[in-house]
């Protein structure tokens, strides 16, 4: 089991009247000047001491990502997280899930700043890419009819300026350059392990099961990761003939552990949760699937979702099922809500919402202490 | 009224064309929107009109084509459209993004039009943003549309499954056209290519998405008649079919 500690480094006093007045969501419309960039000082701080905590205690990797315009994650440039993880860390890969390369109008820097992420760090990192979620696209005004077709292309150009010799040119749909030679080239040889972290769509699941490329889908209801990691293990053995492995899935969850049991663990952490669900993690539809973001199926699909969710009585999105309770409970959810989707990679989310640094260490401290000594490694 | 409707192939793309009526030849070139189909508009047209209305490509249905990439694209998809559908030099009437075809249309070939109608055109950049209709839910992005239109059923938490994914998919197109500037910075310095053709405009009163005064700059740069609809909004095909029918007479002398 690979064990990764992931983080969204949320704005923790989203304020509700200020919400509803701006749409409902922390995306795209909820105003800037609810940003205080002297407790953001303070909060970048504690982010990064706790991703830094997760190496000193043995994780695999500490993850970092890329959303715009929110108060739902602030690292709109993954890649200065990861510079800022290079020089505090030891062991642990740094993986960026990821790159939102559909949202830059230049594939060759995030070729360029990964591959100096990769030598700076002597081959720690891995390259996730995406295709950034709707709202990215209502916040950088850019045309959601060609994430998909823009996502391939810069993936193969950032592949082929990390593998083949340059300069060459590049003639695309989307891009064309004249002379690619990227400078500094990549450690880790041919390149990084890339990594496709995805909302599931099944255009998505055929591409990341043609190259083998691990996945994971955050925040989703385990019936649908199920579906959605059976149909990327379809893909692989009926279209492109092998058998995928537990290796190229990965499981995220919200975890909380407390020595007196699972009543206790859910008192503590459900106020966060439910800031989570109710202030961050809050996307209408038009913001989350903006039209031609992707096929009519997965929309179909997304709809039925949100229908869901609305019915059982909870918000349109979810959290997933948070992993809350003494460590032997938390070990034995863990094991069987991996095995239940057949993932071999774990991603622990401790920090959620507007959950406070003392609380979060706690947290991790009994995980490191109690929990990862019985959770196989390797 | 009665009408048909076929399939035209225009260069390589199929088409859906409806038609109806009798008198001199009309391209109705539609909105966007979901508003495709023959409607009342057609029918007030059609009494004194032989209406062409085709479906643009990536409309009512048809994917978004490959090879669309700005509404320039669908301009000359008309030149070639024209002579396919059989047309000698029709009047057209366009309304919001079919205005904005047909004022790029009369820019390009001014000489394959009689006249030009053009209700809430889209097309030239408005001095003030136009709402976002996009990140609106369908239901109240339909208000800045139209007085009349029925947007209950278009609400993706409660409406028809499969008529929320049509209008999903259509509103692609639309995206495609308009996501990313709702206008063409270039349509002022060339409009004067369309002095020879005939134009009225007609803007809704209480249009929410362009105000009456872009209608009148529009009307203005056209060297062209405005009409103000009273008591209609943005589509005054929707809001007041007649009003419509009422201009493009007026333009044709019929």
């Amino acid at each position: 089991m690979q064990i990764y500690s992931f983080h969204l480094m949320p704005w923790p006093n989203i304020d509700p009247e200020v919400l509803a007045k701006s749409g409902g969501s922390a995306w795209v419309t909820y105003p800037n000047s609810e940003y205080d960039p002297v407790l953001g000082h303070k909060l970048y701080g504690e982010y990064l001491d706790q991703l830094v905590y997760a190496d000193e205690v043995g994780f695999d990797a500490i993850c970092v990502n890329e959303h715009h315009q929110n108060a739902y994650g602030l690292m709109p440039a993954p890649n200065i997280m990861a510079a800022a993880l290079i020089s505090r860390t030891k062991q642990a890969r740094i993986a960026i899930l990821g790159n939102g390369i559909a949202l830059r109008h230049n594939p060759l820097r995030v070729a360029e700043e990964v591959a100096m992420l990769d030598v700076m760090s002597g081959g720690r990192i891995i390259s996730g890419f995406v295709r950034g979620i709707g709202a990215e696209y209502h916040s950088l005004n850019l045309d959601p009819t060609k994430s998909r077709d823009t996502f391939f292309e810069a993936h193969d150009l950032i592949v082929k300026a990390w593998t083949e010799p340059g300069p060459f040119a590049w003639d695309g749909e989307h891009f064309a350059f004249r002379n690619v030679n990227v400078w500094p080239r990549p450690l880790q040889q041919p390149h990084p392990p890339i990594f496709v972290p995805s909302q599931g769509s099944a255009e998505t699941l055929e591409w990341a099961a043609e190259r083998r490329y691990p996945l994971a889908c955050v925040f989703v209801p385990m019936e649908r990761l199920k579906q959605f990691y059976d149909g990327y293990r379809g893909y692989a053995s009926d279209k492109f003939g092998y058998e995928a492995g537990p290796e190229q899935f990965a499981f995220n969850s919200i975890v909380y552990v407390h020595p007196e049991g699972e009543a206790k663990a859910t008192e503590e952490m459900e106020p966060h949760i439910r800031y989570f669900r109710e202030r961050c993690f809050t996307l209408p539809l038009p913001m989350f699937f903006p039209p031609g973001y992707t096929g009519e199926s997965s929309y179909r699909t997304r709809i039925e979702i949100a229908r869901q969710l609305q019915a059982s009585g909870g918000p349109v999105l979810s959290a997933g099922e948070p992993l809350m309770g003494t460590p032997e409970q938390v070990v034995e959810r863990i094991h069987r809500n991996m095995a239940a989707c057949g993932a071999g990679t774990l991603m622990v989310q401790f920090q959620v919402g507007d959950m406070p640094h003392d609380k979060v260490m706690r947290s991790m401290e009994l995980f490191a202490d109690q929990v990862l000594p019985h959770l196989p490694r390797g | 009224m009665p009408h048909t409707t076929s399939q035209v192939q225009v260069h390589d793309h199929t088409v859906a064309v409806q038609r109806g009526g009798q008198g001199p030849d009309l391209l109705f070139l539609h909105a966007e929107a979901n508003t495709s189909a023959w409607g009342p508009v057609h029918d007030a047209l059609a009494e004194h009109f032989t209406v062409t209305a085709p479906v643009h490509p990536g409309f009512g249905g048809d994917p978004l084509p490959p090879w669309l990439h700005d509404v320039s694209d669908l301009a000359f998809h008309y030149v070639d459209a024209i002579t396919a559908l059989g047309l000698r030099q029709p009047l057209v009437v366009g309304a919001s993004l079919g205005g904005w075809i047909g004022l790029d249309l009369a820019i390009h070939r001014p000489d394959l039009l009689s006249g030009l109608v053009l209700v809430g055109a889209l097309g030239l950049r408005p001095h003030e943003p136009m709402p976002d209709l996009f990140i609106k839910a369908a239901p109240e992005a339909f208000t800045y549309l139209a007085r009349t239109i029925d947007a209950d059923g278009v609400d993706p938490m409660t409406g028809d499954v499969d008529l929320v994914t049509a209008l999903w998919v259509e509103q692609a197109t639309q995206a495609r056209l308009m996501w990313e500037r709702p206008y063409d910075r270039r349509l002022e310095r060339r409009a004067h290519l369309a002095d020879a053709v005939p134009t009225t405009v007609v803007w809704g009163a209480d249009d929410r998405l362009l105000p009456v005064e872009h209608g009148r700059r529009l009307a203005e740069l056209l060297g062209a008649g405005l009409d103000v609809v009273p008591d209609a909004g943005h589509l005054v095909t929707l809001d007041n079919p007649a009003a419509v029918a009422a201009a493009a007479r007026r333009l044709a002398g019929v």
